[in-house]
């Protein structure tokens, strides 16, 4: 094995993009329904890989619906909002535990198989924030929980799906996917038997690895993989111990304006060192969104020009 | 003035429509008025036939009971808006255009700017202030990608909160070799904006990306007016939503705040959002339904939308929305 020439494959991390509708809707709730409960919600957020900017979760009002469906093009993310009903319990709060729990319950879907059955539960999310409703200032934190895993080193180039020899097969393969299930799925691609087929996630085994694409909708415009493929992998090489030590390739599924996705990428991964994760105890987390200024810290928005009723009386003569 | 009449007339409106029976029976024949069923009918048809639009459900509280739970409303994402509705207006003078086949020329209204003529100089000249403008209220301006769009708010000066207090050390201790550093390069042609990259338009790349707007459009269902309503909602060019002031330059001057009003929108919280107002719109579908007649055809029901989309068009002529089929007047 070539020692020298491995990279440690990198993930572009989350961004989180806010829609004021956002904000609208936690005012409404905070104000006529949870008032001085501070209780959590769960609530959803969606990332597309149609001509993918940065590397965007996106959550609008449609969060708190209970029936959320994501946009077209788009995929669910789980996720969970803690809104503090004062900024010294926003700030007092220990971040870190709060993480390490919110890890746990993934780790816990990613070890019971919960994952398996619904793969969406591998892009989980959490929100702390801290609404004053009085300047119509929201504070808020995101964070993308992930376990802290060995690396996964890359071998070879990053490919794209058309450099890939019988592209053409397997992207026919993909376009018979259906929508819902492009967000995790396996590409099934057998040459010497002439096999190109795109599964759902939930046909995972331990064989045949060598003919498997491990694949996912990638909302990052970069080189490297979302963030998304942190915890896909590392679900992966906790259901199958096997594939450990062994090269995997994933396909980050790319679509463009018009529906192509020839620009799709493929990394030929390998982890050396094996983990288990059902020894939560032992798993540091990472996954808190950094600021504006690349720091750790909240982020705040003031909603006054569409939310104080002085201004909004000012604009509407 | 107008404006606070819209806004009592709405108020208003909103007791009458919740009085107002669902309609029942088709009357688009008649008066150009639809069904709830017959929305969701053409609804269909134009998620159908342009797949940029798609059927939302909206606000779950706020869930309409005479529509289907998840068909609540249409609504189409990010629609590029390359130009501003004042730089098309009032720019040049009319030229008239005389036909060689003598059958009366026609008279150009407002010359595009391949010439480069004044307007070119305009649009430099704009497209400087707006860069200084940036540079005073974001030193960091060159990374706010479209993620920083949720903060880019804070630029009331009075508001200065010290956002420093709050960040935590110790955090990073953690040593992640696995993260990405991913600044956004300055690619002048390929994705400086999110907004020229969502177009896939050869335009967006040239001088124009700085003024590129996006808009989101909603097709809710007046149950008061028993009409389809256009909703629409802005964004610069850092995903940050426009102001109503901005939001009315997009609007031919003759429409805004007379035919464009800021309403609560149906089945969304929040603040008032820009609609066309639908007090017209069965008048003119009736006037588009008899023309066809009269030449002998046949307007069906389930290409309501793609008419009012037609002809919601002349009231915001710079949002590119339109790539719906034509269809035959005769």
């Amino acid at each position: 094995m070539s020692t020298e020439k491995e990279i440690i494959l990198q993930f572009a991390p989350w961004e989180s993009f806010v829609s004021p509708t956002f904000w609208h809707k936690l005012a409404e709730l905070k104000l006529d329904h949870d008032r001085l409960s501070d209780s959590k919600r769960s609530i959803t957020g969606h990332y597309t890989n149609r001509n993918a900017s940065g590397c965007l979760l996106e959550v609008d009002y449609t969060a708190y619906n209970r029936m959320a469906k994501p946009p077209k093009f788009s995929h669910s993310a789980i996720g969970t909002i803690y809104n503090k009903n004062t900024i010294e319990e926003f700030k007092a709060l220990d971040k870190l535990q709060l993480l390490a729990d919110e890890g746990k319950e993934l780790l816990a879907d990613m070890c019971s198989g919960g994952a398996l059955r619904d793969p969406s539960l591998l892009t989980r999310f959490f929100v702390l924030s801290f609404a004053d409703l009085k300047c119509h200032s929201y504070y808020y934190w995101f964070a993308f929980p992930c376990p802290l895993t060995p690396t996964l080193k890359l071998q070879g180039a990053v490919q794209k799906l058309r450099d890939l020899p019988n592209s053409s097969s397997y992207i026919m393969a993909l376009k018979a996917l259906p929508t819902e299930s492009q967000n995790f799925f396996i590409l099934y691609a057998n040459v010497e038997k002439n096999i190109f087929e795109a599964r759902s996630l939930s046909s995972l085994d331990d064989k045949n690895v060598e003919f498997c694409y491990f694949g996912f909708a990638d909302p990052s415009e970069y080189e490297h993989p979302a963030w998304i493929m942190r915890n896909y992998a590392a679900f992966l090489l906790q259901q199958c111990p096997s594939f450990v030590g062994k090269p995997l390739k994933f396909l980050g599924l790319r679509h463009n304006q018009q529906m192509n996705i020839d620009d799709s990428l493929v990394w030929k991964v390998i982890q050396t060192e094996a983990c288990d994760l059902s020894q939560s105890e032992n798993i540091k987390f990472v996954g808190w969104e950094l600021n504006k200024n690349g720091k750790m810290g909240p982020r705040m928005v003031c909603m006054r020009d569409s939310m104080d009723p002085a201004k909004l009386a000012e604009n509407s003569v | 003035m107008q404006s606070v009449l819209n806004t009592v007339k709405g108020t208003a409106l909103n007791v009458a429509e919740y009085l107002t029976p669902v309609l029942k029976e088709s009357k688009f024949r008649e008066t150009g008025v639809l069904t709830p069923e017959e929305f969701v009918a053409a609804g269909d048809h134009l998620v159908h036939h342009c797949p940029t639009w798609q059927w939302a459900a909206g606000d779950e509280t706020k869930t309409k009971p005479y529509l289907p739970k998840d068909k609540q409303f249409l609504i189409t994402r990010n629609v590029p808006c390359y130009r501003r509705c004042k730089q098309m207006e009032y720019v040049g003078e009319e030229t008239l255009v005389e036909e060689e086949s003598g059958d009366g020329g026609w008279v150009e209204t407002h010359q595009l700017n391949d010439d480069g003529t004044t307007q070119l100089e305009d649009k430099i000249c704009e497209l400087t202030m707006e860069e200084t403008k940036e540079e005073m209220h974001t030193p960091d301006s060159d990374k706010s990608a479209p993620g920083a769009g949720g903060q880019a708010e804070d630029e009331d000066d009075d508001e200065a909160i010290d956002m420093d207090d709050f960040e935590e050390s110790g955090m990073l201790e953690l040593v992640d070799p696995a993260v990405a550093t991913t600044t956004r390069k300055p690619e002048p042609e390929a994705k400086a904006s999110p907004v020229a990259a969502a177009s896939g338009d050869a335009e967006a790349s040239g001088d124009s990306v700085l003024h590129t707007r996006t808009y989101d459009l909603h097709i809710s269902y007046d149950k008061y007016y028993q009409t389809p309503r256009l909703w629409v909602v802005g964004y610069d060019e850092q995903r940050k939503p426009l102001t109503v002031e901005q939001m009315y330059e997009d609007v031919s001057q003759d429409h805004a705040k007379k035919t464009v009003t800021m309403e609560s929108h149906p089945h969304l919280p929040g603040p008032n959002m820009a609609s066309v107002h639908p007090c017209r719109h069965a008048d003119i579908m009736k006037k588009i339904i008899q023309t066809v007649e009269e030449g002998g055809g046949q307007l069906g029901v389930h290409l309501y939308l793609i008419i009012f989309l037609k002809f919601v068009q002349t009231v915001i002529p710079t949002i590119e929305y339109d790539f719906t089929q034509n269809f035959n007047m005769s």
